[in-house]
């Protein structure tokens, strides 16, 4: 075991000259000793004739080892292709010239180990003993991959469904924006996956990034645990030894350009009742820069920890929202500036506000000394604890060797950070913090962005979609005298082909029975699961749905007019109350919507949207128990196109927000239905089609039993 | 057959020990006021596990009165004479440490990792924790009702979350591990605060507690300030009286059946097998892993993808200070008879009790096992809880350096023999967990 002796001696004079000065006070805490130095292994490191530089760190208090491959390829842009070095690295072990990945997968769990590849390489832990069985496999999988057409297919697939489902989750499209936004589309970091991209990523592809990239004379081999030297080198030779360099691109880019003032871009959300709003900028922070520690402490202070500036100020001061954070973070080539908080519409442009003005607090005005010890403690201590997990050891030691770092740098870094003062922070918070140069990002609701434009150096907000590609969003004006109940109405019409409200009645009072078959496939892991559902209404007072998976019923809902209620397999059965039963029985009816004044429904007429390229009238609704919700009716047809609706969410918990688009609508028995129905509940995608619809079969009323 | 077993048995316990078995050094001791300390100093990386085990459980508890050990568990955070209600957690916090504590039948163990330049501030929180904590109204009424939120999640909400409650009862007559941990509601809410306090000043006193510390300390100096925080602490005025309670053997199988609110139905058997330490117990631990560890295990691959009569079935015996039990748990898939399963799994058992398991299968579960140990010091909390329970349940905390090598005794014959010695249908309960309306 290496450890340094120096330190252990201070250490015990430290801890002796407290306990001469010993008398303990028990009615206050102990302040702690001085922060102690770490006890950091020193690298060995050695290089194979093709280049492969190899260190390792010597750990032998336990009878395992972790091997970790980076290669250090330059970040590059993959225009047309976006992503395909993902799907290359996530490939590699899909199979080699000598093993299935059924007989890789095998191989691994038999000697209890675990590994895994990506992008830039590769990363595994065993038990020291099977070091070499597992090198062994780990080096197939390096110099022999094959990539599969079928597994490439089933990630591909897995990877669309990804895509499709990042429409409805602000938080993956704020993640978009602020990439292009911030280093913009010609820099490696600003270049976003679409599922055009997805298409041009073949196995040819993947082969031919590999054997351009994964070259030894780029890599860095990282051992940590139980080898030495000896055996570590041997074991490199063998097994990677024979692996050829060869030249490898470099690419450079130039360094973004930073925003000239302050810049307000917006993406909207139909019926977001929630704003993700995000401040954002490069900066040059490189990492080992020597001004880190200060930087760091400062970033802790500003947005980093839960009593930081932003958190202490809209969470616990204003309530604005569950969590907001921010940081400056270093990289290999551009750093960046980012915040970012999640709050309720009408308290938008007030966070904004709130976030700028503590930007501008940190520049303007020193830390307070409890602020400053409070954040240096916590570091501290958290940097200490997270040393115990071996990776961290080794991803210090890496970033020494890949960024040139002093070779102290990580030891002395709780010294430094120690050393910092309040004048430092305001230094680190004036290079690095601009409120009066950064881009601010809103995804919500458009109705609150003009009381954005106050923050704009122009006074103008950009729109843009998810995809980051700029758009229009202009109101049309709607129609003068038109009612939110024209519009309710006129969806009633449409919906059973008639031109008066009251043919409409008659014609929903000639509506018996009904019997619906759905059927619904779920893309999960690679597989595709099937759900069948059954929905059942016989008047005046029966209903009956059921949810079927694998043979199982997962999910049932049963009405009749003494009984009723819910069984889910994994929460079990409830029983509804005489009022729940009336409630959810006028949900399910088809006229309902005829009764929604009668229902305590509430509507207002919001505007005109575009809606799957129809223009729609927007209607906002509120049930009985306050549960809100938006409907997009089309104005060319008067069907409903979607829905909108979001939970009241508990303390702490995020609200279930879920989109259902109503597509292909078909007759059946003079009754005009969605054929498809796709469903988004918190970015989970589900499409659901209609099998069969029957009007007025005959239904018995013992098909509707409930037993409480 | 034989020889080449033993050559294979003799190859795999040598590189097993060529594979350095990690050694753990440490220092061991007894305060005055019979407080016995454990000190490991390990200098890898600036941090300490600072703790406190205290030999009391659940089997301690009286039978009207089941749950105060766990009940203890949150109630002693609630602060101390010097710690105000709330401090406790923040003072941690400030430090940039973490916390914890767990209960099980036969101890409580509370601690805290924390910058080793903190050790003092976990000395402190510990040595009031043990000296004068705070055991008020207040705080009694607020932990009974995140205790009763507790129970309400993780067992009455739970589909078949009331098994072990209703196996153990049937398993045990006499000793007292026919109650759980969380124990009785109205016990809680029947005890008054006397009955508290008197539970806290016979079971929390230094001779009845092991104070282990694990990590970035000079040994020397820390002995000194363990001296100034927890000398000063009195023994307890009340002996603490083992439990001698000896459950006479079950004689005949128990078959009932609960009616739950769960979709699938259960089976849920529990074969009495003797305590943790013992040779047998560790065949055990071994026959059970053939037959539930892993995707490639003997129940996995029968029930679950073969046959297909279960959703999951598991194995896993429960280590306990005295004589305890080792479970079945399997759930059956829809449409399925329990009975189907339940003759699967004795299927198993026959097979296992019949046969002498595979060179592979051995070595595999060899190779588990042994990774599997490895975690245990992994970090300095792990070692310093593994010290800890060694200390109090065999009174050698150098097992931590030397239990893997009686696992590493079992043969593929000892396999067989505990299996057909405890495996039996005279010697378990079974229960049959259906969903209610069918009842």
């Amino acid at each position: 075991m290496l450890f340094n002796k120096t330190c252990k001696f201070l250490l015990g004079i430290l801890f002796v000259s407290n306990i001469h000065a010993q008398e303990i006070n028990r009615s206050n805490a102990p302040k702690p000793s001085k922060a102690p130095k770490i006890n950091l292994g020193e690298p060995q490191r050695f290089e194979l004739e093709n280049g492969l530089k190899v260190f390792l760190v010597e750990d032998h208090k336990l009878p395992q080892l972790a091997m970790n491959l980076i290669i250090n390829k330059d970040p590059h842009l993959e225009t047309g292709y976006v992503g395909l070095s993902d799907m290359m690295g996530d490939m590699m072990s899909a199979g080699t010239k000598n093993r299935t990945k059924s007989d890789i997968d095998e191989a691994i769990d038999f000697v209890g180990a675990s590994l895994y590849t990506r992008s830039n390489g590769f990363y595994f832990s065993c038990l020291s003993k099977h070091a070499e069985t597992v090198t062994e496999i780990a080096s197939d999988i390096l110099l022999n991959p094959i990539f599969p057409q079928e597994e490439l297919d089933k990630k591909i697939k897995r990877q669309q469904s990804g895509l499709k489902s990042l429409k409805s989750n602000p938080d993956a499209i704020g993640g978009r924006l602020e990439s292009v936004l911030s280093f913009g589309k010609s820099h490696p970091y600003g270049e976003i996956q679409r599922n055009e991209d997805l298409e041009n990523i073949t196995v040819e592809r993947c082969k031919e990034y590999h054997s351009t990239y994964f070259k030894p004379n780029i890599g860095y081999l990282v051992i940590v645990g139980d080898i030495q030297l000896e055996p570590a080198k041997k074991l490199c030779k063998t097994y990677f030894g024979s692996w050829e360099s060869g030249e490898v691109p470099a690419h450079s880019y130039d360094f973004p350009s930073k925003p000239k003032g302050v810049q307000v871009s917006f993406v909207h959300k139909p019926g977001a009742v929630q704003s993700l709003i995000k401040i954002f900028y490069p900066v040059n922070f490189k990492v080992g820069d020597e001004n880190t520690a200060q930087t760091n402490v400062m970033s802790n202070i500003f947005g980093g920890a839960f009593s930081s500036y932003l958190n202490a100020n809209l969470r616990e001061d204003k309530g604005y929202t569950y969590g907001s954070r921010g940081r400056v973070r270093a990289d290999r080539f551009v750093g960046q500036f980012s915040s970012s908080a999640s709050v309720r519409n009408e308290v938008t442009d007030s966070s904004v506000t709130q976030m700028l003005f503590e930007m501008n607090r940190i520049r303007d005005e020193f830390v307070s000394s409890d602020d400053l010890s409070r954040i240096k403690n916590n570091m501290i201590g958290n940097f200490a604890l997270s040393l115990e997990n071996q990776q961290t050891i080794a991803r210090y030691a890496l970033n020494v060797e890949r960024y040139n770092l002093p070779k102290n740098y990580y030891r002395d870094m709780l010294d430094k950070v120690q050393q910092v003062t309040k004048e430092m922070i305001q230094n680190a918070a004036q290079e690095f913090i601009h409120p009066d140069n950064c881009h601010i990002l809103v995804v919500g609701n458009k109705e609150i962005a003009d009381k954005l434009v106050q923050f704009d150096s122009d006074q103008k907000v950009d729109f843009y979609d998810y995809n980051a590609e700029p758009v229009e969003v202009e109101s049309k004006p709607l129609p003068e005298g038109l009612t939110a109940e024209d519009v309710l109405f006129n969806y009633v019409m449409a919906q059973t082909s008639t031109t008066s409200i009251d043919d409409a009645k008659k014609k929903f009072k000639k509506i018996k029975s009904f019997r619906k078959e759905m059927s619904a496939s779920i893309d999960a892991q690679g597989q595709t699961f099937t759900m069948e559902m059954v929905e059942q209404f016989k008047s005046p007072s029966f209903y009956k749905s059921e949810t079927i998976a694998m043979g199982m019923t997962v999910q049932s809902e049963v009405i009749n007019s003494k009984s009723g209620g819910t069984q889910n397999m994994q929460t079990g059965k409830t029983n509804f109350t005489a009022e729940e039963r009336s409630s959810k029985l006028m949900e399910h009816k088809l006229d309902s919507d005829l009764y929604y004044k009668e229902n305590g429904v509430t509507l207002e007429l919001k505007g005109i949207e575009n809606v799957m390229g129809e223009d729609c009238y927007v209607l906002n609704r509120m049930e009985k128990t306050g549960e809100k919700s938006t409907m997009f009716l089309s104005i060319g047809s008067g069907l409903l196109l979607q829905y909108n609706s979001q939970n009241t969410p508990k303390e702490g918990e995020s609200p279930l927000m879920s989109t259902v688009q109503f597509l292909e609508y078909q007759e059946n028995g003079g009754i005009l239905v969605p054929g498809k129905t796709v469903m988004d509940i918190n970015g989970n995608a589900l499409e659901i089609s209609l099998k069969k619809m029957e009007i007025n079969p005959k239904l018995k009323a013992s098909e509707f039993e409930w037993d409480e | 057959m034989s020889k080449f077993n033993s050559v294979i048995a003799a190859m795999l316990l040598f590189s097993s020990l060529n594979a350095q078995s990690p050694q753990i050094e440490f220092e061991e001791y007894e305060l005055d006021n019979g407080l016995k300390v454990l000190l490991h100093e390990n200098h890898t990386t600036p941090i300490v596990a600072v703790s406190v085990m205290y030999h009391v459980g659940a089997k301690n508890e009286q039978p009207d009165r089941t749950g105060f050990a766990h009940f203890f568990e949150h109630l002693l955070f609630e602060g101390s004479e010097n710690i105000k209600r709330g401090e406790f957690f923040k003072f941690i916090e400030n430090a940039g440490g973490k916390n914890n504590a767990n209960t099980t039948n036969d101890r409580t163990f509370y601690y805290e990792v924390l910058p080793s330049n903190q050790l003092e501030l976990g000395l402190w929180l510990e040595s009031e924790r043990l000296l004068h904590a705070k055991i008020d109204t207040i705080g009694v009424e607020t932990q009974n009702e995140v205790v009763k939120e507790e129970k309400r999640l993780r067992v009455d909400n739970q589909p078949y979350g009331s098994f072990l409650a209703e196996v153990n009862k049937r398993a045990y007559k006499e000793h007292p591990y026919r109650w759980t941990t969380i124990g009785e509601m109205e016990h809680l809410d029947a005890a008054t605060l006397d009955e508290f306090i008197s539970f806290y000043h016979k079971f929390y006193v230094p001779e009845n507690a092991i104070l282990s510390i694990a990590g970035d300390i000079d040994v020397l100096a820390t002995k000194k300030l363990i001296k100034a925080y927890f000398g000063p602490i009195p023994r307890g005025k009340e002996k603490i009286a083992q439990i001698n309670i000896v459950e006479p053997p079950l004689a005949a199988e128990i078959r009932d059946t609960i009616l739950d609110d769960v979709q699938l139905p259960g089976v849920m058997m529990a074969y009495r097998i003797p305590a943790q330490g013992t040779p047998d117990f560790y065949a055990i631990e071994l026959m059970s892993m053939v037959l539930s560890d892993g995707e490639s295990s003997r129940f996995n691959k029968k029930c679950v993808e073969e046959t297909q009569s279960a959703m999951y079935v598991g194995a896993f015996p429960f280590s306990t200070e005295d004589p305890g039990l080792s479970f079945v748990f399997g759930i059956a898939n829809a449409e399925v008879d329990p009975s189907r399963l339940e003759s699967e799994v004795n299927e198993e058992f026959e097979k296992i009790q019949n046969e002498l398991i595979s060179e592979k299968e051995f070595s595999k579960v060899r190779n588990m096992l042994e990774n599997n140990f490895l975690g245990n010091f992994r970090s300095m909390i792990g070692i310093a809880e593994n010290l800890a329970n060694y200390e109090m349940y065999f009174g050698d905390a150098n097992l931590i350096n030397t239990e893997l090598d009686r696992y590493m005794k079992v043969t593929r014959e000892d396999i067989q023999r505990v299996a057909k010695k405890y495996f039996n249908t005279d010697n378990r309960v079974v229960l049959y967990y259906l969903p209610k309306e069918n009842g």
